[in-house]
């Protein structure tokens, strides 16, 4: 029998929004819990709208909030064994200082209501609230960044759900998921995957310090982070700057439909592979056949080869947007009249998940 | 060649005359010594521009009321230059003295142009010609210059080509005659590559001009711009499940409307804009493509007056390759695909014989 109910004294109390990181901290030293975080963005300033909403099966009531922090309840309904059933759980949602538009919802609660629930919850609140992504890249220098920052001997890999874009060879296949369990360091490990033409889903490592254990650490490509310790740290070095990547993208994605602009220009947007991409003209026909999987949505050809030209509809919000390909580098999107945040955010998406990862840009025009 | 690969040729030509007209008058626009867009020189497409009287009558004593080149370009002091485009030229060249008949109705003190005058002292006459066919019809036109074919004013050929390099680029290149501008004809003489981005660059929303573009891909515009703009904008609009069928009234008009403020060079007309600049993409166009949507199961008449349509909104995944293979299957259509692949796609074209080329670029007469 526990001495003290640390989870149910945690519920209890009503938290401030600048200590509340620190009490899930605390909690999980006390408690054998872990937290999860998802960052968010959002297309409105706060999340009270949230309150008494029916998503589905579930619905969330609104508990307190103390400014920028909100408590709710989760209330849901699922079917085991033929037998349906109801369950209830508690998240909460910090609103970002300074990023009126990012939020973060943290629940310690178990991994069902995280799968069942909250994760559906914000997914099926599309297109009001973006989950996001985060490059191959930048999620080895977060964790680059973690290891050096924290003094951490080593993060061993326990766990790695990975994607590969293309199997061996020149055939273009929908991307394989693959879970492995590598045991490799990160290096070995991100090595691996960029040699395989791939990404990671998610990642779980141990954090250690020489022999010890410290903490078991999750991180998924959408920026969520799950942690049973070190959560401080962890909140510090994936989920703030993840926060400030939807800040920065919703600030690149706004305002891009024609419609919204007073002369009805198009206002492009640019991603840039580096490298020569587009040296075969092979490679064309891997990005259109890439992007004909993107869901819901129409890819329609209008030049394949030497250069590349289609026309997007995005069934979603009815967005749509052409996509240019005149150089060996660059690819080149041009949001046509309506272009939501959401849909800009879910194109780019695709192209960095089934396609190839690289830097996003304001389009800048070349010299003529 | 079958049918839906004579209708992507027929794409092809479209979208290379209107690369081609953008390109050329970009020529005129651009600053190489600034490196910036000059805002003394205006350009027009599709202007009806007023015989002289001693042109008012064609060879066969039709009155001939106004003529609309395929490009105008506005200089400072009062010059000027006309334009017609040909990616395609008949095979049979008894056709071809038409196409230098309407050039030579241009060879005009012409009244309209966008100034407070309506008339410039001068102006060169230029056609733009694919490579392909480009030296037969300067042998043509040389063969007849001193009899059939006059010209008062400059007069220039200038083939232009795709060409793929680490970028793709729109090359031009004067083989015959030359414009005034002696520092643009040097140039010209020498081919100039006018980057294809420059397409996206400053002209990114022109998607049509005054020649019918081909069926499907005008279907396609309206489908993805106008329907799912309709659509989409529609309160409660939620993405449409498989086979679900989301009822949109609109009508033809509107439909011009939408196409013509957001897809045609009216932006650039902005400051010119006048009774002379008729709209560029003729309603008649849109109601055969409104007849074909019925034809095609995708619409309905509201009533026999045919002003108004039920148009089927479903999510289709290529909309573009749908419309293709639906213009390929219908007979009607096939007809006019025999057309497409009579003219030529810079390919060998079949040696039936065909009528005129039916380039908006015209001259519009009135039977005395």
């Amino acid at each position: 029998m526990k001495a003290f109910d640390y989870l149910a004294a945690f519920y209890s109390h009503e938290h401030q929004p600048d200590k509340f990181v620190a009490a899930v901290d605390s909690m999980l030293n006390a408690e054998d819990a872990t937290v999860r975080a998802i960052p968010f963005g959002c297309d409105q300033t706060s999340i009270d709208w949230l309150d008494g909403r029916l998503c589905g099966d579930k619905k969330a009531t609104l508990l307190y909030r103390k400014e920028t922090l909100f408590a709710f309840r989760l209330d849901y309904k699922f079917t085991e064994h033929g037998q349906e059933k109801t369950e209830s759980g508690r998240f909460f949602v910090l609103q970002q200082p300074d990023l009126p538009n990012v939020f973060v919802a943290l629940s310690v609660e178990s991994t069902p209501f995280f799968r069942r629930a909250l994760l559906p919850l914000f997914q099926g609140l599309y297109p009001t609230v973006m989950l996001t992504f985060i490059a191959h890249r930048k999620l080895k220098r977060l964790l680059d960044t973690f290891k050096a920052e924290g003094g951490y001997t080593d993060l061993i890999i326990n766990r790695a759900s990975q994607r590969l874009r293309y199997q061996e060879g020149t055939q273009t296949k929908r991307i394989m998921p693959m879970v492995s369990w590598p045991d490799m360091t990160l290096d070995e490990a991100f090595q691996w995957i960029e040699e395989h033409n791939g990404w990671f889903q998610s990642l779980e490592f141990e954090v250690m310090s020489r022999d010890r254990a410290l903490a078991a650490i999750g991180i998924t490509r959408q920026g969520i982070v799950k942690a049973n310790a070190l959560f401080s740290r962890a909140y510090q070095t994936f989920t703030i700057p993840v926060c400030k990547t939807i800040h920065a993208n919703l600030k690149l994605f706004s305002r891009r439909a024609r419609l919204e602009r007073p002369d009805l220009s198009a206002l492009p947007l640019v991603i840039d592979f580096e490298h020569d991409q587009f040296q075969d003209v092979e490679e064309n026909r891997r990005l259109i056949e890439a992007m004909q999987l993107l869901n819901g949505a129409s890819v329609s050809v209008l030049h394949g080869n030497p250069y590349v030209h289609l026309s997007i509809l995005d069934y979603h919000d009815g967005s749509a947007f052409d996509l240019w390909v005149l150089d060996r580098q660059r690819l080149i999107l041009v949001p046509q009249l309506k272009a939501s945040i959401a849909a800009i955010k879910r194109l780019i998406n695709h192209i960095f998940d089934d396609y190839a990862e690289g830097r996003l840009l304001d389009y800048t025009p070349p010299q003529p | 060649m079958n049918a839906e690969q004579a209708i992507r040729a027929e794409i092809d030509n479209y979208s290379d005359s209107l690369f081609a007209i953008i390109g050329f008058m970009n020529l005129y626009r651009f600053d190489d010594k600034t490196r910036k867009m000059r805002g003394d020189v205006l350009l027009f497409q599709g202007r009806r521009l007023t015989p002289s009287p001693e042109k008012s009558k064609n060879a066969n004593g039709e009155t001939v009321d106004y003529v609309t080149p395929d490009l105008g370009i506005l200089l400072p002091g009062d010059k000027g230059v006309l334009g017609e485009v040909k990616r395609s030229f008949p095979r049979d060249t008894k056709y071809w003295m038409d196409d230098f008949q309407q050039l030579m109705a241009y060879d005009d003190d012409l009244t309209g142009w966008p100034n407070a005058s309506k008339r410039v002292a001068d102006h060169d006459i230029v056609l733009l010609l694919h490579y392909s066919r480009a030296v037969a019809v300067k042998d043509y036109y040389e063969k007849h210059s001193t009899d059939a074919i006059r010209f008062t004013r400059p007069f220039a050929i200038v083939e232009f080509n795709r060409s793929s390099q680490a970028q793709e680029f729109f090359s031009f290149r004067c083989i015959m005659g030359n414009v005034s501008d002696s520092y643009l004809a040097e140039r010209l003489r020498l081919s100039i590559s006018v980057p294809l981005e420059m397409y996206v660059l400053q002209y990114d929303t022109v998607k049509l001009y005054d020649c019918a573009p081909p069926l499907p891909y005008l279907l396609e515009l309206i489908w993805t711009h106008v329907l799912a703009l309709k659509v989409s904008n529609t309160p409660g609009y939620k993405m449409p499940a498989k086979n679900q069928k989301v009822k949109v009234e609109l009508t033809p008009s509107e439909i011009a409307e939408s196409l013509e403020t957001h897809f045609t060079f009216r932006r650039l007309h902005q400051g010119h804009a006048d009774a002379l600049q008729p709209q560029v993409l003729k309603e008649s166009l849109v109601r055969d493509a409104c007849a074909a949507l019925v034809k095609f199961g995708d619409a309905s008449w509201i009533d026999g007056t045919k002003t108004k349509l039920t148009v089927n909104f479903v999510k289709r995944e290529k909309v573009l390759d749908y419309f293709v293979s639906q213009c390929a299957k219908d007979p009607q259509n096939n007809g006019q695909m025999e057309l497409f692949k009579a003219k030529g796609s810079g390919k060998p074209p079949p040696p039936a014989p065909i009528p005129p080329s039916q380039s908006a670029g015209q001259t519009n007469t009135t039977s005395q």
